[in-house]
């Protein structure tokens, strides 16, 4: 199978095969090309080239109904919940039980929903609102929804990536049920030890290429990290000596909150970086909203250099030091339709301006130095940012900053659809500014870039900090853990 | 010292060649169909053509910030009655008529930027209340037959011509067109308004003030929509209601042949002049061919669907 966006390939000739009550983890990082796959089997894409078979017989679904129709289920990872239907009316929309005038049977299916629930052992009222369900409950709508069709195939993307520790083994544990009722599977998931426990079979895609595909038993983690990353971890991550513990914290947070985020308190070493985890929606995106001013803090202290400072506006952040890379690049970060020089320049320009007008040359020449420095691949220096790949688009948001050197850097989810090659040169960059004494946080969903570039690990869960961990112990299944936010966890956390 | 950065600034985009193009296709086909055509008659449209090119240049203005104006005709007419009223046929009220025209424009950009950034109006709504609201001011103020009229003397403003080969009107629409090309392309602020423009939230979140940009713009907008007013009234010599009221689609018309953008981030002020010479050109050929009014709304309906058919064909490949 290949598929290419315009003159990106997403992905270069895949093939592979999954028996019947098999479950296939379909492993790789972002922008490997997963959710591509997962499209075309689903229907919502066409391949370029290449076939699929189901059952024996041609399958080239146009559209999602006609993968449904022949028993291909998908439960997205960003779920497609409507807001103002019920849990139950989400799970069998199109679906609805009628009564012979065609009028819909609302206590029927809410009778059927509540018996589909418990079957599952999902512990969810089928009359709530979309809305009202925080994201791990909305992931298990999903799930639901797509098992309710009793599919011959299921496609689980990511489904445990918000689910809290004991969620994901109830959703695992029904994995192992639906396998043995002959139903096969592929299962999407950044956790290594879920693959490790679930799966019967591993591929491994990279840049859209199939690098891996391996029976239980061949495989172990490493076998894994090695075939999607492609080299080994310590060449991606920059070698960085640990900070010291005498250095002065440069950024703290004394009780700090707003609506959408209990006070916090944390204190950042210069040159330290710390990584903030945690299973998704619990917090992450107030924090990084707070820190960068665009939701701020209204209660609390924040001392920047032991002196207190304001982060009531974004523009007030960055006076203060504050640089912040923010997950959606597109929305929050670029101006897609304008040239790599106007988007690469805003604070050089603003450092250089005379009696307000373009430093024109200055711009230019910084941008020519940025673009040669982050070897960001693109015609020329006017071309429109957004033409470029995911990779060059974060390398020109990071490249702005050069010209003004934070005190603390705040990174968000910072290589999210972002190549391999990309990913290395951004966390080298970010190793050299934490050795120049910037204070770095990042908060990221990929436990692999957290574990290879922090210093230490706190875990968020429902907006509180609910774990710290030092490099020494980190583990992927102790951060998972702490993330889970057991009780005792919690009050171990309150120490801190 | 090297010019590029600057000269690349220049650069005519892609869309005002295309403009360009369809504004020398016009010209022949007038040239064809009225027998003799001169440079000079092409000047003296040019003329006529400067009001309308102004108010088209504020419209570019703010659909670079992602907007609309649909008050820019009635912020014109509303300065036609009050020059007009201000002036009332004496040379010797200039000051004060030239400068209670300009506040009043001024008054109505500052309102729609509020409504806009304080209210959090969409500026499409909040810009067509701001003109209902000025055509029916207008009415209540003059009871429908304005007074006044504009001195012979103020008239050379539209009338004169330099040495007899150059328009002062066209003098003031070039001025205009390339102020605001400096402002643009050469400043801090037009810098912000233009990344303001092409994206809102990116700007806000780089600490960008995008709302004062967002109030300058339509300051700047009404303030134009002003002067091309002024120029408008030189021409007719009196107070006329509803005399530009046609100049609000027209406007959105011309600037969107001249390449500017609904989604924001583009100004092109070559191609807005451009832009409003084609509709202007449209009239004549029209007037040329003795082809009913009718045949204008269609004939500038088919040139934007060109004009932007075009620009997407050269998109997707």
């Amino acid at each position: 199978m290949s598929k290419a966006f315009g003159r990106n390939p997403v992905l270069r000739g895949v093939s592979f095969t999954l028996e019947r009550g098999e479950v296939l983890a379909l492993v790789g990082e972002n922008g490997a090309g997963k959710s591509t796959l997962m499209n075309i089997i689903s229907g919502g894409l066409a391949q370029d080239s290449g076939s699929m078979t189901l059952d024996g017989l041609d399958y080239r679904p146009a559209r999602p109904v006609e993968a449904m129709r022949r028993g291909v289920a998908i439960a997205h990872q960003e779920t497609a919940i409507m807001p103002d239907l019920t849990i139950a009316e989400n799970i069998y929309f199109r679906r609805e039980p009628r009564n012979a005038l065609g009028l819909l049977r609302q206590a029927r299916m809410h009778a059927d929903c509540t018996a589909l629930l418990a079957g599952l052992g999902f512990a969810l009222d089928p009359r709530a609102l979309g809305h009202s369900l925080p994201a791990a409950e909305r992931q298990l709508v999903e799930i639901a929804r797509a098992i309710e069709r009793r599919p011959k195939l299921l496609v689980l993307d990511e489904p445990t990536a918000s689910l809290s520790a004991h969620a994901a083994e109830t959703v695992l544990a029904l994995m192992a049920r639906l396998k043995e009722q002959g139903t096969s599977i592929i299962f999407i998931s950044h956790r290594m030890s879920e693959i490790m426990d679930a799966a019967d079979r591993a591929v491994v895609l990279k840049d859209g290429a199939l690098t891996l595909e391996a029976r239980r038993g061949d495989f172990d983690r490493d076998d894994l990290i090695q075939a999607m990353v492609g080299r080994t971890l310590t060449m991606v991550f920059p070698e960085r000596p640990a900070p010291s513990s005498k250095a002065k914290p440069v950024f703290e947070l004394q009780s700090a909150g707003n609506a959408q985020l209990p006070p916090m308190t944390l204190a950042l070493r210069s040159g330290e970086i710390l990584g903030i985890a945690g299973l998704e929606g619990q917090g992450q995106r107030p924090l990084a909203r707070a820190l960068c001013g665009a939701d701020p803090f209204t209660q609390g202290t924040i001392l920047i250099d032991g002196k207190a400072a304001s982060l009531s506006s974004p523009a007030a952040a960055i006076a203060s030091g504050v640089a912040s890379i923010p997950d959606d690049r597109k929305h929050d970060g670029l101006a897609l339709s304008l040239p790599i020089r106007m988007n690469m320049s805003l604070f050089a320009i603003s450092e250089k301006a005379r009696f307000g007008f373009l430093p024109l040359r200055a711009e230019r020449s910084f941008a020519q130095d940025a673009r040669a420095r982050f070897s960001i691949r693109s015609t020329d220096l006017e071309q429109p940012v957004g033409e470029l790949s995911g990779g060059n688009q974060q390398k020109v948001v990071f490249a702005r900053w050069l010209a003004h050197v934070p005190k603390i850097l705040v990174l968000y989810e910072p290589t999210k659809g972002v190549d391999v090659q990309s990913k290395s040169e951004i966390y080298h960059l970010v190793g050299e500014l934490a050795a120049k004494g910037v204070g770095v946080i990042v908060i990221s969903s990929d436990l692999i870039e957290l574990i290879g570039l922090s210093d230490r690990i706190l875990t968020l869960y429902e907006g509180r900090l609910s774990g710290e961990v030092e490099r020494a112990a980190f583990s992927e299944e102790r951060i998972m853990a702490l993330a889970s936010g057991p009780a005792d966890m919690a009050r171990e956390a309150a120490h801190v | 010292m090297s010019l590029a950065p600057f000269i690349a600034q220049l650069r005519p985009s892609a869309a005002s060649l295309r403009a360009l193009g369809l504004l020398v296709l016009l010209l022949a086909l007038l040239l064809v169909s009225s027998g003799a055509f001169s440079g000079q008659q092409l000047l003296d449209n040019a003329r006529q053509a400067a009001p309308l090119g102004i108010i088209v240049l504020a419209q570019a203005l703010i659909l670079m910030m992602g907007r609309l104006d649909l008050s820019v005709g009635a912020t014109a007419g509303l300065a036609n009655v009050v020059l007009a009223t201000s002036f009332a046929g004496d040379m010797a009220n200039i000051g004060t008529a030239l400068a209670l025209t300009l506040i009043f424009g001024l008054a109505v950009g500052l309102a729609n930027g509020l409504l806009v950034v304080v209210l959090r109006i969409p500026a499409f709504l909040a810009t067509l209340a701001m003109s209902l609201i000025i055509a029916g001011g207008l009415l209540v103020f003059t009871g429908g037959s304005p007074r006044g009229s504009i001195p012979a003397s103020f008239r050379v403003v539209t009338e004169g011509w330099i040495a007899g080969v150059l328009p002062w009107s066209v003098v003031v629409w070039a001025l205009v067109a390339g102020l605001l090309s400096v402002l643009v392309h050469f400043t801090m602020t037009g810098r912000r308004m233009l990344l303001s423009g092409a994206n809102m939230r990116a700007a806000r979140l780089n600490g960008i003030a995008s709302d004062r940009m967002v109030i300058l713009a339509f300051m700047l907008s009404s303030l134009l929509a002003t002067l091309g007013g002024i120029l408008l009234s030189a021409i007719t010599g009196m107070a006329t209601i509803g005399i530009a009221d046609s100049y609000t689609v027209d406007s959105i018309a011309a600037a969107v042949i001249g390449g500017a953008l609904f989604s924001g981030g583009v100004f092109l002020p070559l191609g807005a002049a451009l832009g409003a010479l084609i509709l202007f050109i449209l009239q004549s050929l029209l007037y040329v061919l003795s082809l009913p009014p009718a045949a204008k709304f269609i004939m500038q309906g088919a040139i934007i669907v060109v004009a932007l058919a075009l620009a997407n064909l050269k998109k997707e490949r």
